[in-house]
């Protein structure tokens, strides 16, 4: 019978360097941030509890506005390899709220070529030219299309092998499930096109479809503050500004509100910018 | 008596009134186990920057929950359990940040638990919990640190206590190694 398998002697009370430094740090004052007042706590509370609310009643009036136009249940999901093939700007919209998104979002809807600057993160031009190409041949539907083969591990490991074309296949894939595989999908799809292809403006459409697909996506605080980024990136900083002031109010980015003011601050003061 | 906010009332009052939806008892469960929640949080490696959202975090699960809580552990206990879960959490969450920080490039934020001000002790323990993985480091710190008992941890951790002794077994020598490894120097 192993000692392992009956309670130890607790270090804290024993002798040695090691119930030192436990007995220390318990008698260290503790050094905590200031916790937040109840009241705080009881409005984040309420707030969930209307958002919860929120989400049953869209589902319900997107499938009763779905109903209504009498073909719901038959439309198919946006495709992010349609948008790829066709090369289109604009992706079709899947519901009619999606032209709506799409307007509301006039640096999505421009082409690459107006693009000042690409993030200081952006990856080799060698990597580019590699993706770049090769997608437009792959991006043609392949025989496996539709088979939903293809797992969120096997996608980031085309990603991370620098192989961007076959990475987006695969996560254009994914994105024709749902759920947060499908998700992840679009949101690394956008992560793919802005910092591989350097395009942000598709990374502005892929973001813009998430929004449309998933209004209440788990991943829609990231998307939101990745759109920001892109925004900025393609010299729409008005609409990146809007944005941010949106992700303040709706507390998804809570923990980011000091960054998220501090970019309002600094996109309202262009003068102090290079 | 409800003038002092129901300080002195046992726990099953005061999950009783919280579940009836009794905002002054929610007040007391929260005024009396949010730093505790805070502190255990940061043992477990919670950033600084994201420890108030932890605590919060914690204690809008046990609104959520409450009325599943079935009163067979102390309330605490309970916390303890919804904590770990939230830490784990945060930790997932750290990471998904770190990789948004370097889509966007934006500038390093200090993530670590520990402050600059921190005492030395403290230092030392937080780097020495460092050494420990996630598992162990949460058996250790509930253990060592926050006084709980083997049969806590294993309502906590819903797993049998053997299991629980093994991790503490284990977290120790990793962690007494390391102190002493530091005292050496």
């Amino acid at each position: 019978m192993s000692d392992e398998l009956s309670a130890p002697e607790r270090l804290v009370d024993s002798e040695g360097l090691a119930g030192d430094c436990l007995r220390r740090a318990r008698l260290e004052p503790v050094s905590l941030p200031p916790l937040p007042p109840f009241v705080a706590l009881r409005e984040r509370r309420n707030e969930r509890a209307r958002r919860r609310w929120s989400v049953p009643m869209l589902v319900a009036a997107l499938f009763g506005a779905a109903v209504l136009r009498g073909s719901g249940a038959n439309e198919p999901a946006p495709s992010i390899r349609a948008e790829l093939a066709s090369g289109a700007t604009n992706p079709a919209p899947a519901t009619p709220s999606a032209s709506i998104l799409l307007h509301e979002a006039p640096a999505s809807t421009h082409p690459a070529a107006s693009v000042p600057a690409a993030p200081p993160s952006s990856p080799s031009r060698r990597a580019r030219a590699s993706a770049a190409p090769s997608h437009q041949t792959s991006a043609a539907p392949s025989e496996t299309a539709g088979a939903r083969s293809v797992s969120a591990k096997a996608c980031a490991q085309m990603a991370r092998s620098a192989d961007a074309a076959r990475a987006l296949d695969c996560y254009a894939e994914l994105a024709r499930g749902d759920g947060i595989g499908a998700e992840l999908a679009l949101f690394e799809t956008a992560r793919l096109e802005g910092k591989v292809l350097r395009d942000p403006a598709r990374a502005l459409r892929t973001l813009a479809s998430y929004r449309e697909r998933f209004p209440a996506g788990s991943l829609r605080g990231e998307a939101m503050l990745a759109e920001i980024g892109w925004l900025i990136a393609t010299g729409n900083e008005q609409r990146a500004s809007e944005l941010a002031q949106e992700a303040l109010d709706s507390g998804l980015l809570h923990e980011r509100a000091g960054e998220l003011q501090e970019l309002r601050r600094k996109l309202g003061q262009p003068a102090s910018r290079e | 008596m409800r003038a002092i906010a129901g300080i002195e009332q046992p726990q099953d009052v005061l999950v009783a009134r919280c579940v009836a939806g009794d905002d002054t008892a929610w007040a007391t469960l929260y005024t009396r186990y949010s730093r505790t929640m805070a502190q255990f949080l940061k043992h477990l490696g919670v950033s600084r920057d994201g420890l108030d959202d932890a605590v919060q975090e914690v204690f809008l699960q046990a609104f959520r929950s409450l009325e599943s809580f079935r009163g067979d552990a102390a309330i605490k206990t309970w916390l303890y359990r919804l904590a770990v879960t939230q830490a784990r959490r945060s930790r997932e969450k750290a990471r998904f940040w770190g990789r948004i920080r370097q889509v966007l490039a934006l500038e390093a934020r200090e993530t670590s638990s520990v402050q600059p001000e921190a005492g030395e002790a403290e230092r030392l323990l937080q780097r020495a919990l460092g050494q420990l993985s996630a598992l162990e480091r949460e058996a250790f710190v509930l253990y060592e640190l926050e006084g709980q008992s083997g049969v806590e941890l294993s309502v906590i951790f819903g797993c049998p206590e053997p299991t629980v002794y093994r991790r503490l077994h284990e977290a120790r020598k990793k962690f007494t190694a390391f102190v002493e490894q530091e005292a050496e120097r």
